[in-house]
């Protein structure tokens, strides 16, 4: 008695309209902002390590499944309401109302898929969790707001923190446009330098609040958390040196937004001669600070 | 009626076996969650304190 | 309509004398009438949910460009903590027991709550419960800012608000419990004779089984709670891994609480959307006993999951397996009932009324939150998702379909019948339309920015988030602005809308309420109803 006399004007309406509204930033966008693309990151990087990749393949399989899924169900409810509408004169067909068959098949198809998911999902964790046999160890430590590396007996240690360009120009009403500074909020004053083609597994702790370590394109988060130390590792392929970028993923505090993490991936010979240099720098920064 | 605020009416209209047996429900499910609240709460503390 | 059904109103007539209520602020100080108490609690879920709404719109203005516009970095974390609590304790389960109150003595044909006095103390302990919160806005070191999960060690630093957030949370909890002990007094002993439970609405059912989630883990809540007051001012070491404890701990018991609390927001509205879609389907819901069944393994399963919040932290490879199992079995009482309600619209006669709109977009946007659900759900993808954009779309896309959208369909459901008058369907079918395309607007490119590595909680971001995060907060500008459509239908359907006829404002409703006149009177089924109208209403 009550139906909606406007039918769905309003809808019309504001479909056509959302629809070029999109249109209209997409094309302007197009033009404008050719070089930072920030419109074509809409999915998970690959990544440069195994474990990136075996991530990678397990998100597109359940994002597949999905969308097959989602085309069936949408799909039937979209049917039902474009054909089964009563201004189309549709009856309802009342005696509808329950179907063993049915339901216990659309019961057990879902469990099926479920485990041909949590198949390749539980041996993908396996492989991420095995960090035995590492080649090198890495003590990360996160504080408010930074993190500490360490290289146990290397005689490397040091703080690495948002570096001074990204700091300034993140200041409340700065003036300084965040495009004009390289790589911003995502650029320390002293990266993590690892080797690539090597095991490398990181023992991470906090000392005041949990933070989170997490490099998207080497596939790892974990949390750092006072009174633990956790384990994960990564290698990154061989022949894709390059520096990573990440940052703090749990909430801790004002500094959050501002504690990137940047991993330098390295070949062998040019890490061990960084190391080097790196133990000399800090032996000398020592001696300095205590004959000083 | 005479009080100012006005009588429940779940009150009114129902048998003595019924308002028995909603004291009875109550009074069950208030103790289990008292029994919840403060349990956890006194298990913890005693736990902390020992 | 073509036969006007048999209606209990005659009976009525003789009861009026009933219909006299207190007048002035003591009819709602004092109140004790179900329908006054469910009306006070959905206009304070109103108001919190237009407050709850503002910080986010501090948010998204903040997050409208790279470079900090607009608040310091330690407010915007007051502002996302305290958009979560008011959201989830203010407006959402609020308005559930708003629409509890009003609704399940009329479903069940009781007279009323079965304890009303208790009912007037669960109602008045929120709004000053609320204003002890919003007022720590004004204390020194302002609101709390460790997030709505309020983890330690990092809630532990905060200065004068601490002991405010606490105390407003025990508040909030104690509240919840004395509301669900009312409606599970009340299902139990206040069904009217024939009123089986297997005849009961839908609404009734998920509200039963919310219920007996509240009682089982807001005490929960509170003693985790209870352990953070200590460790902050009693030198307790619960959670403070200085002194030998583990702040691991806290998010066990904290997420043993919150995943359930997700599904107590979410459940009554699976009640609502199963009255609704058969209603404007013309045809009995498919499946009312799978429905229940469903319900009932929803909520078994949501205490066994609770650590796959927590991926993260370290669990060992054992616990991470257990859980993610456990937690992707949820997809199949879930996939059910999205698979019923379509089997209800199946071969239906389907009109699209507001409430009807609504529904259709909990269904459709539930459903995709859904599919982000069982991506979380696989741990290793999950170590990339866990704390980005990614999450903040996931759990937006289940709760505001699953909570406020299913909360607005019921309102313009019943609105009619509280009223009885009808209101603007041009305005309110303005008011889904708007909602259901700014809603995507706002939260789809989340989904982007997530994989894209954008963490949640941030108050300022790289440049390459620029984009989708400019088109989010226009989004969510224009989705806040709409939401501003809601009270104004309600208000002027109140004051001037049209008259309703009868006792059934929509033609395909059944179930008790549609068999009293309209307005729902003061006092309704002061004597139960006959067995034949409750055969009629439970055509299932």
């Amino acid at each position: 008695m009550y139906r909606a006399r406007v039918g769905l004007r309003p809808g019309t309406w504001l479909s056509i309209a959302a629809l070029l509204a999109a249109a209209g930033t997409a094309s302007s966008a197009g033009a404008a902002n050719a070089a930072v693309s920030g419109w074509s990151l809409l999915n998970l990087p690959v990544g440069v390590t195994s474990i990136s990749r075996d991530v990678y393949s397990i998100h597109m399989m359940a994002f597949w499944v999905s969308v097959v899924i989602g085309i069936l169900v949408f799909g039937v409810m979209i049917w039902s309401i474009i054909f089964h509408r009563r201004s189309r004169g549709a009856v309802a067909d009342v005696t509808l109302v329950h179907n063993t068959k049915v339901e216990i098949i659309w019961t057990t198809i879902p469990v099926l898929i479920l485990v041909g998911m949590a198949i390749p999902a539980a041996h993908g964790l396996v492989l991420i969790n095995d960090d035995a046999h590492s080649q090198l160890d890495i003590k990360v430590t996160g504080f408010q707001w930074g993190w500490q590396y360490t290289y146990p007996g290397k005689g490397v240690s040091f703080i690495s923190k948002l570096d001074a360009k990204s700091l300034a120009a993140s200041e409340l009403d700065s003036g300084i446009s965040p495009y004009s500074v390289p790589h911003y909020l995502r650029s320390v004053d002293h990266p993590l330098v690892v080797p690539v083609g090597t095991k490398v597994r990181l023992l991470i702790g906090a000392v005041d609040v949990i933070h989170s370590w997490w490099v998207p394109d080497l596939g790892v988060k974990k949390d750092a958390i006072p009174g633990y130390i956790n384990t994960l590792w990564f290698e990154v392929d061989a022949d894709k040196p390059g520096v990573y970028r990440g940052q703090c993923a749990e909430l801790c505090g004002r500094g959050h937004g501002y504690m990137p993490i940047v991993v330098d991936a390295v070949s062998q010979a040019d890490f061990q001669a960084w190391l080097k240099r790196e133990a000399a720098a800090e032996k000398a920064a020592a001696g300095g600070a205590a004959s000083s | 009626m005479t009080t100012t605020t006005e009588q429940p009416v779940a009150a009114a209209h129902d048998d003595p076996g019924r308002r028995k047996r909603v004291r009875r429900t109550t009074l069950a499910v208030t103790l289990v969650v008292l029994a919840f609240y403060f349990g956890f709460i006194a298990m913890m503390l005693l736990r902390a304190t020992r | 309509m073509a036969e006007t059904p048999h209606t209990e109103a005659h009976a009525h007539a003789e009861h009026a004398e009933h219909d006299h209520k207190p007048h002035g602020w003591r009819r709602w100080v004092f109140a004790t009438n179900h329908k006054d108490i469910g009306t006070m609690y959905l206009v304070l879920s109103c108001i919190l949910f237009f407050t709850g709404g503002a910080f986010a719109m501090l948010i998204r203005a903040e997050l409208f460009k790279p470079g900090l516009q607009i608040v310091d970095p330690g407010v915007f974390n007051s502002l996302t903590t305290m958009h979560g609590l008011v959201m989830i304790f203010g407006a959402i389960m609020p308005a559930w027991v708003g629409l509890a109150n009003w609704m399940i003595p009329i479903q069940i044909g009781a007279p009323d709550m079965a304890l009303p006095r208790l009912n007037n103390l669960s109602f008045w302990i929120l709004p000053f419960a609320f204003l002890l919160l919003l007022s720590s806005w004004f204390v020194p070191g302002s609101a709390p800012a460790g997030g709505w999960t309020m983890y330690p060690p990092l809630t532990l630093q905060f200065g004068s608000s601490f002991p405010m957030l606490i105390f407003a949370v025990h508040m909030m909890g104690i509240s919840s419990i004395l509301g669900a002990i009312n409606v599970i007094v009340t299902i139990m002993n206040l069904r009217a004779p024939g009123m089986t439970l297997l005849r009961m609405p839908l609404f009734v059912w998920t509200w039963l089984i919310t219920a007996f989630l509240l009682i089982a883990v807001m005490p929960v809540l509170a003693g985790a709670v209870t352990m953070m007051l200590t460790d902050h001012f009693f030198g307790t070491s619960f959670f403070n891994a200085a002194g030998g404890g583990d702040p691991v701990m806290f998010q066990h018991i904290f997420w043993f609480f919150g995943h359930p609390e997700v599904y107590i927001m979410i459940l009554p509205g699976f009640g609502v959307i199963s009255e609704i879609i058969p209603a404007f389907s013309r045809k009995p819901l498919f499946g009312y006993e799978a429905m229940v069944y469903a319900t009932a393994s929803i909520a078994f399963l949501s205490f066994i999951v609770w650590a796959h919040h927590m991926f993260t932290v370290g669990l060992p490879l054992s616990a991470l397996l257990f859980f993610m199992f456990s937690t992707m079995l949820i997809a199949v009482p879930t996939g059910v009932k999205v698979f019923n309600w379509t089997a209800t619209m199946w071969r239906g006669s389907l009109s699209f009324e507001p409430p009807m709109l609504f529904a259709l977009a909990f269904l459709f946007l539930f459903t995709i939150g859904g599919f982000s659900g069982l991506m979380l759900a696989l741990v290793p993808a999950d170590f990339q998702y866990q704390d980005t954009y990614f999450v903040v779309a996931h759990f937006h896309y289940v709760l505001v379909s699953g909570a406020a959208f299913a909360i607005m369909a019921g309102v313009y459901y019943w609105l009619p019948k509280w009223v009885g008058r009808m209101y603007d369907m041009r305005l309110a079918t303005w008011h889904f339309w708007l909602s259901a395309i700014f809603f995507n607007v706002l939260f789809f490119p989340q989904h982007f920015l997530g994989l894209a590595g954008m963490p949640r909680r941030i108050p300022d971001y790289a440049v390459q988030f620029a984009d989708w995060n400019m088109v989010s907060s226009i989004g969510g500008f224009a989705f806040g602005l709409s939401q501003l459509l809601f009270p104004y239908v309600i208000w002027k359907c109140v004051r001037s809308g049209e008259r309703v006829e009868g006792t059934r404002a929509w033609e395909g409703a059944r179930g008790l309420e549609w068999e009293l006149p309209s307005p729902a009177p003061y006092h309704s089924w002061t004597t139960p109803p006959s067995e034949a109208v409750i055969a009629r209403g439970a055509e299932h």
